[in-house]
């Protein structure tokens, strides 16, 4: 397994777009969530009952949006590019066990996303704060500026990492499955992407909505980053989002295991 | 036929047999259509409205006296305050002063012009564009009263004449003034607009008040009162009237609104897109436009054999023109079929809804609005092609080209438009998807853009892309 998993890192550090790629997850979750606080505007209400301040946490976290496209497309290259040509073939020959491939790969991946995503959440949170100090957001009243020493808020933080890391997984579990990487990278982007801009689009009832975003991996997922409970992305609590995306993610990765295992490589 | 024509339509059959011949054009076209027709479906569906006022609107000052057989009164109305799209000013013939009695009415608005009104509910349009001072007059014969406008008090033009009006011998006669209440909206959050609605007051001075074979006697001022209808939401009581008379110069005051869903303008403030809403799947059907343009050109680069393309055909201008000719054609085609099918499948549903006559109107696909709305977002979509075309000659590697146009395409918006409504108008303004704003039929609060700016800058977008991919291909090895 230590051979798999440096020969995986290798291959992974070795491919200067690949880096360039890993660096564009912090890159954008941190730019991404100053350029967020730096559209805000606190308020002008008095503070009070009808009058909530933005939930600011989520917003400089809002870069996640982006940020996923990069991981999804490390963790999708680094399956996908076996294939094309079919390097597959040696990969296979120089480490038969065909789990501990997958298992190397898997390990790399979220590591390097952990890795990378937790840089560019600490950036995005630190960053956003002094955005939002300039801004105006003086944390009185309320919860009007991101404090990093909040529970809620690293919670908030921590969930932003672990959901970009069950992204990539997700994106690996694409990859063996597709064995293409546009064809992988397109069908995890509509899966996350589609059912949020559906839901955004159609006009549904209550009961469709909650049930299509409790569903969805990832509305369900981003429902961690919400400080104000019932006003996030879905009406399911952080922890229970985040474990649908799981489940997804398990999923596609059981699935392209199974392939794996089955297909001539 | 010159040799660079009919090599370039040499090319064009290549690119269009190259295109045909491969299974995911087809599922890219045929998933372009099946999003637009089913997010539209589901928009339909998932839509309701319904008028909440009373069936009848019957409320506003009027300044009268009584009037005996047929009569004739005119006036001029030299000034109208402009304090509602809607307001209404003019004469008046009425059973009574009770609210929901029968009258007829001529009026002056405006924005909407002349409008001569019976019983509230039927209305016809007199000169679309005239605005105080103007002159009116309503003249009775039997149960027939006929309206006349003048610009200047001496050629009279007939509005249109009233039959079986329901007045009895002895009828109100007089100047009413009414305004109703206008509505504004204001961003209350990123993607949230919130309405409301405040009340008007109109104004209006009536000069060579007429009032010939009547009467005679004071001028009065009532304030008709809406009628209380069935238990529901009421509509709010009207600012209470006032008469300033000078002389033959009467000026008068007053809010309220006369008409029924559909007539006098009751019911339109504000109301939904439907054209749009029915062509809203593009947002998501432009995912296949984006894989099928960005394969056209990569899936060359994949195999490569774009070198065989290039060796056939050594001019990679053409290569690329007739690329983009045949991905633009087969796109657009696919997008008319999408958009037209889209409309004519959801509009049924939406009347279901409950947007329908009299307050929502019935759009026909011929209406010029409605075939601009159908034609542009199909041309839209064609442009994506383009874009994405264009992309994948810049990048040459199908992922990156994917995921660098769903990045500008999907998540930039998005991002913007859950974050921030700056932001979100900025980018719904001056980013390509601005190109979507074409299906609008009807000024919104929530708009970001117009549809043909909107279009514009979409299209520079995509010309400049365009410009770029010929410039580098030439210059490029392949």
């Amino acid at each position: 397994m230590r051979r798999a998993l440096h020969a995986e890192w290798t291959k992974l550090v070795t491919v200067p777009a690949q880096l360039w790629t890993l660096v564009a997850v912090a890159a954008v979750l941190a730019g991404g969530g100053a350029l967020v606080a730096a559209t805000q505007r606190p308020p002008v209400c008095p503070p009070g009952p009808g009058c909530a301040p933005p939930d600011t946490t989520a917003l400089v976290l809002s870069g996640v949006y982006a940020a996923q496209l990069a991981a999804l497309a490390v963790a999708v290259t680094l399956v996908a590019a076996e294939y094309h040509p079919r390097l597959i073939v040696l990969t296979l020959a120089a480490q038969p066990g065909r789990g501990v491939v997958l298992a190397a790969k898997a390990v790399v991946a979220t590591g390097a996303v952990l890795g990378t995503a937790l840089v560019g959440v600490a950036g995005a949170l630190t960053a956003g704060r002094a955005v939002l100090l300039t801004r105006g957001f003086t944390g009185r009243g309320g919860r009007g500026l991101v404090t990093p020493s909040d529970p809620a808020v690293l919670r908030a933080g921590a969930g932003t990492v672990l959901y970009l890391v069950l992204v990539a997984v997700l994106a690996l579990g694409a990859g063996w499955i597709l064995r293409q990487q546009a064809a992988a990278a397109g069908s995890v982007a509509a899966l996350l992407y589609g059912p949020f801009l559906v839901t955004r689009i159609v006009p549904m009832p209550d009961r469709v909505l909650h049930a299509v975003q409790d569903a969805s991996p990832m509305p369900a997922g981003l429902a961690v980053q919400s400080l104000v409970p019932g006003a996030g992305t879905a009406p399911l609590g952080p922890w229970a989002g985040l474990a649908v995306l799981a489940g997804w993610a398990v999923a596609a990765l059981a699935a392209g295991w199974l392939l794996l295992l089955r297909r001539d490589g | 036929m010159s040799t660079p024509a009919l090599s370039l339509l040499r090319a064009v059959r290549a690119e269009w047999a190259k295109l045909r011949s491969v299974r995911s054009t087809a599922a890219a076209l045929l998933a372009t259509v099946a999003l637009v027709v089913l997010i539209g479906v589901l928009t339909a569906e998932g839509g309701h409205t319904s008028y909440g006022g009373p069936a009848r609107l019957d409320a506003f000052a009027f300044v009268h006296r009584p009037a005996t057989g047929d009569v004739s009164v005119t006036a001029e109305v030299t000034a109208q305050a402009d304090s509602a799209p809607w307001a209404k000013a003019g004469l008046m013939l009425k059973s009574g002063t009770g609210g929901g009695s029968p009258s007829v009415s001529l009026m002056l608005t405006p924005d909407h012009g002349v409008r001569l009104q019976a019983r509230g509910t039927t209305e016809l349009t007199g000169s679309g564009r005239a605005t105080a001072p103007y002159w009116l007059r309503l003249t009775r014969s039997g149960h027939r009263v006929t309206g006349w406008e003048s610009a200047d008090g001496r050629t009279w033009r007939a509005v249109g004449t009233v039959a079986d009006t329901g007045l009895p011998a002895t009828a109100e006669a007089g100047m009413f003034v009414a305004s109703p209440p206008v509505g504004t909206s204001h961003w209350a959050g990123p993607g949230k607009v919130v309405g409301r609605t405040h009340a008007t007051t109109g104004r209006a001075v009536f000069d060579h008040v007429t009032a010939g074979a009547s009467g005679g006697g004071a001028w009065r001022l009532t304030d008709v009162t809406q009628p209380p209808g069935p238990p529901g939401p009421q509509p709010e009581a009207a600012v209470p009237g006032g008469l300033r008379q000078d002389g033959g110069v009467f000026t008068v005051t007053g809010g309220g609104d006369l008409g029924s869903p559909g007539v006098g303008g009751i019911g339109q403030d504000g109301q939904d897109d439907t054209v749009a809403s029915t062509l809203g799947g593009v947002q998501i059907g432009l995912f296949a436009v984006v894989a099928l343009g960005v394969l056209a050109m990569t899936s060359e680069y994949r195999t490569r054999t774009i070198r065989t393309t290039f060796t056939v055909s050594p001019h990679r201008g053409r290569v690329l023109a007739a690329k983009a000719l045949v991905v633009a054609g087969g796109v657009f085609a696919a997008g008319l079929a999408a958009c037209t099918v889209s409309f004519l499948v959801a509009r049924p549903i939406q009347r279901r809804n409950g947007y329908g006559p009299p307050i929502f109107p019935q759009h026909s696909l011929t209406d010029p609005p409605v075939l601009r709305a159908v034609i542009g977002t199909a041309a839209f979509l064609a442009l994506v092609a383009l874009l994405s075309l264009a992309v994948g000659v810049i990048v040459r590697r199908t992922a990156a080209a994917v995921i660098l146009l769903f990045t500008v395409l999907v998540v930039i918006p998005l991002v913007a438009q859950v974050t921030s409504v700056g932001a979100g108008l900025w980018v719904g303004r001056a980013t390509p998807i601005a190109g979507a704003a074409i299906r609008q039929t009807q000024p919104l609060f929530e708009d970001a853009t117009g549809p043909w700016q909107g279009f514009a800058v979409m299209a520079a977008y995509t010309a400049a892309a365009l410009g770029a991919a010929f410039w580098l291909q030439r210059r490029r090895d392949a």
